[in-house]
């Protein structure tokens, strides 16, 4: 039976099997490719054609058809993409458009892009860099005609069912199509599975393919994982994607309305412009004192009540073991709180430029806690609990608790951190107060933070 | 790096990295998608790898990512039933040894058992384990004291006797 030296040899008769290094290389230039060359070539034709070619919505087949019938007089068809198209809808990661990267590649077949045809505009999204095993990419390419459109999706259908599977090196790919219908006037949904030579999974690229109109929705996301994961990670995608989807329709025969344009930031407008640094910029009227007491609630005096919400006020720095977390470098920044006799609570919203940066700095903030559990003499003894992972608030959150004891007897006093972070946005919210240190006070203050900023977590899911 | 490079790393480091990776998360088989995957990434970003000064310590900690990352999905989204249902892997089981050393592992603190990894199997001095883990190194060394004597105990309950164990540092 094993004893600590065991530590030292563990590696040593370890069972791996590792896929081949030149098929490693082979999926680290396609993520490479994915990285770098993802791309917008929108607007290039849409100022010759400024609208194309009419046609309306037939009914039945013509899903293969490579020339329009004649247009129905008095119909568009929209040559431009719109500016606020949310192509990157639903995607909880940092993700960029990049104009100037050139031509997308994001579908492949057997070697090959099926999609020949060239669009009037298009425009593409890919993640940045996401964490875990996503890597993704979406298009939306608008064709002169909604025959074109169909072609397009067409020629992707046929390339699917030409090829079910092919070889790349010592990698077999099995391509698949699913049953998935995405809520468009057409669209295909497939997977391609790589095998190594054993038969053992090496990953899988899911493909949603959707046309509305003269629009033709591309989305390609990479996951490893068994067949039962899979089909988890087809339906993840398609509600991921149900806002693009959802928007398509401004590409029908009929077209559905736009959307009012995005108002001047107040409570629960759309998204905020991104900021220099890429991250988006807080609107001034952001809920961040949301379900504080109310101002008159505070004993009389200039310093206390309602704080903010203020860029002006300090920010908040966490501080335990006689460390602090300075805020670090950020895209925007916001505060407020509440301040009474024996009751001060503090919250601050920031906003970083991608996701790796806040997800880093809610890192540093609960390490901090976990790295100080005890501090100070027996008779005046802080011992602090961190929450690290709070599976249901935002897309992660934690906190810490801090209590006091005299010689192992509670003392009045609890300290209470909540952090927060959805997308690139992270909330830091404080409170101390007169609260006993005892299991349930304990537990009620943490659930407490956790009930009170509930709201402003839900704010910002629109940031 | 060149492809031959890269391959001579590959192959050099693959087993060394999934062992560490295992004995951090408990989970073999997901320790091998992260490395895998993680080495993926590392080709795909060669040059980033060409400048740091521990390949073998980006891709580690680019794995170890990878799974935090992933558990906390699984969790968020409740995978737990799906991975129970999935089907067995076709890599070799591994050894009973190795199996009993996870395991107590597991039952350790996070931030001990990462310690424990990186000092013992991974065999990094404190610095450098500070350094990846980002912590001042007399908390790692707080965390490898308490994290032997914890362990050693844990080793004892399963063997039935306490055997004197490793001193590493």
């Amino acid at each position: 039976m094993p004893d600590l030296n065991d530590l030292n040899r563990f590696d040593e008769g370890l069972p791996v099997t590792p896929m081949p290094a030149s098929e490693v290389r082979r999926r680290g230039d396609r993520l490479r490719r994915r990285n770098t060359t993802l791309a917008v070539v929108g607007g290039v034709l849409a100022a010759t054609v400024a609208v194309a070619t009419p046609l309306a919505v037939l009914g039945g087949g013509g899903s293969d058809s490579r020339l329009d019938p004649a247009p129905p007089p008095g119909l568009t068809w929209r040559s431009e993409v719109p500016p606020d198209f949310p192509l990157q809808g639903g995607w909880t990661f940092a993700s960029e458009i990049a104009p100037e990267l050139g031509r997308i590649t994001d579908l492949d077949v057997c070697g090959t892009n099926p999609l020949q045809l060239d669009g009037v505009d298009r425009i593409g999204a890919q993640y940045a860099d996401a964490p875990g095993s996503d890597q993704g990419t979406r298009s939306l390419t608008l064709y002169a005609s909604d025959g074109e459109a169909r072609s397009a999706l067409a020629d992707v259908r046929a390339a699917v069912e030409d090829c079910p599977s092919g070889r790349v090196g010592q990698v077999a790919h099995e391509y698949t199509v699913r049953d998935a219908p995405l809520g468009t006037e057409e669209s295909l949904v497939f997977t391609d599975e790589a095998l190594l030579e054993d038969g053992s999974p090496a990953g899988a690229t899911i493909y949603q393919v959707a046309r509305t109109g003269n629009a033709l929705f591309v989305e390609s996301g990479f996951w490893m994982g068994d067949e039962n994961v899979l089909a988890d990670e087809l339906e993840r995608m398609r509600t991921t994607a149900d806002e693009p989807l959802g928007r398509m329709c401004l590409f029908g025969a009929e077209p559905c309305e736009e959307l009012p344009p995005a108002d001047d930031g107040s409570t629960g407008g759309p998204a905020s412009d991104p900021g220099p640094l890429g991250g988006p910029m807080i609107p001034d009227a952001f809920p961040l004192n949301d379900a504080l007491p109310a101002d008159d609630s505070a004993e009389p005096g200039e310093e206390m009540g309602l704080l903010g919400p203020s860029r002006d006020l300090e920010p908040l720095e966490p501080a335990a073991c006689g460390r602090s977390v300075a805020l670090p470098e950020h895209v925007d920044r916001l505060s407020g709180g509440f301040r009474n006799v024996e009751d001060f609570r503090g919250r601050m919203l920031v906003t970083f430029a991608d996701v790796e940066q806040a997800d880093a700095y809610v890192d540093d903030v609960l390490e901090l806690y976990s790295d100080c559990p005890e501090t100070g003499p027996e008779d005046d003894r802080a011992l602090t609990q961190t929450i690290t992972d709070l599976g249901d608030t935002g897309d992660r959150a934690g906190g810490a608790v801090t209590f006091y004891q005299g010689f192992g007897e509670p003392k009045p006093g609890l300290a209470t951190v909540l952090v927060v972070r959805v997308g690139s946005a992270v909330l830091l919210a404080s409170s101390y107060n007169e609260g006993l240190g005892t299991p349930a006070g304990v537990q009620d203050a943490f659930t407490g933070i956790v009930a009170e900023n509930e709201g402003v977590v839900t704010a910002m899911q629109d940031l | 790096m060149d492809e031959r490079e890269f391959d001579d790393f590959y192959t050099a480091s693959f087993r060394r990295v999934t062992a560490q990776v295992y004995a951090m998360i408990g989970n073999r088989d997901e320790a091998e998608e992260c490395v895998q995957e993680a080495f993926v990434k590392a080709w795909a970003h060669r040059r980033q790898l060409d400048r740091a000064a521990h390949p073998e310590a980006w891709v580690r900690t680019t794995a170890y990512r990878l799974a935090v990352s992933r558990w906390r999905r699984v969790k968020r989204n409740g995978r737990f039933a799906d991975r129970a249902m999935a089907p067995p892997m076709e890599a070799p089981a591994p050894s009973e040894s190795h199996v009993a050393l996870v395991d107590a592992l597991g039952r350790l603190p996070e931030e001990q058992r990462r310690a424990l990894v990186l000092h013992h199997i991974a065999d990094l001095p404190v610095a450098e384990v500070a350094r990846e883990t980002g912590s001042p190194e007399g908390t790692v060394k707080a965390r490898l004291s308490r994290g032997r004597a914890a362990l050693a105990a844990l080793l004892d309950d399963t063997n039935g006797g306490l055997q004197e164990g490793a001193s590493h540092a």
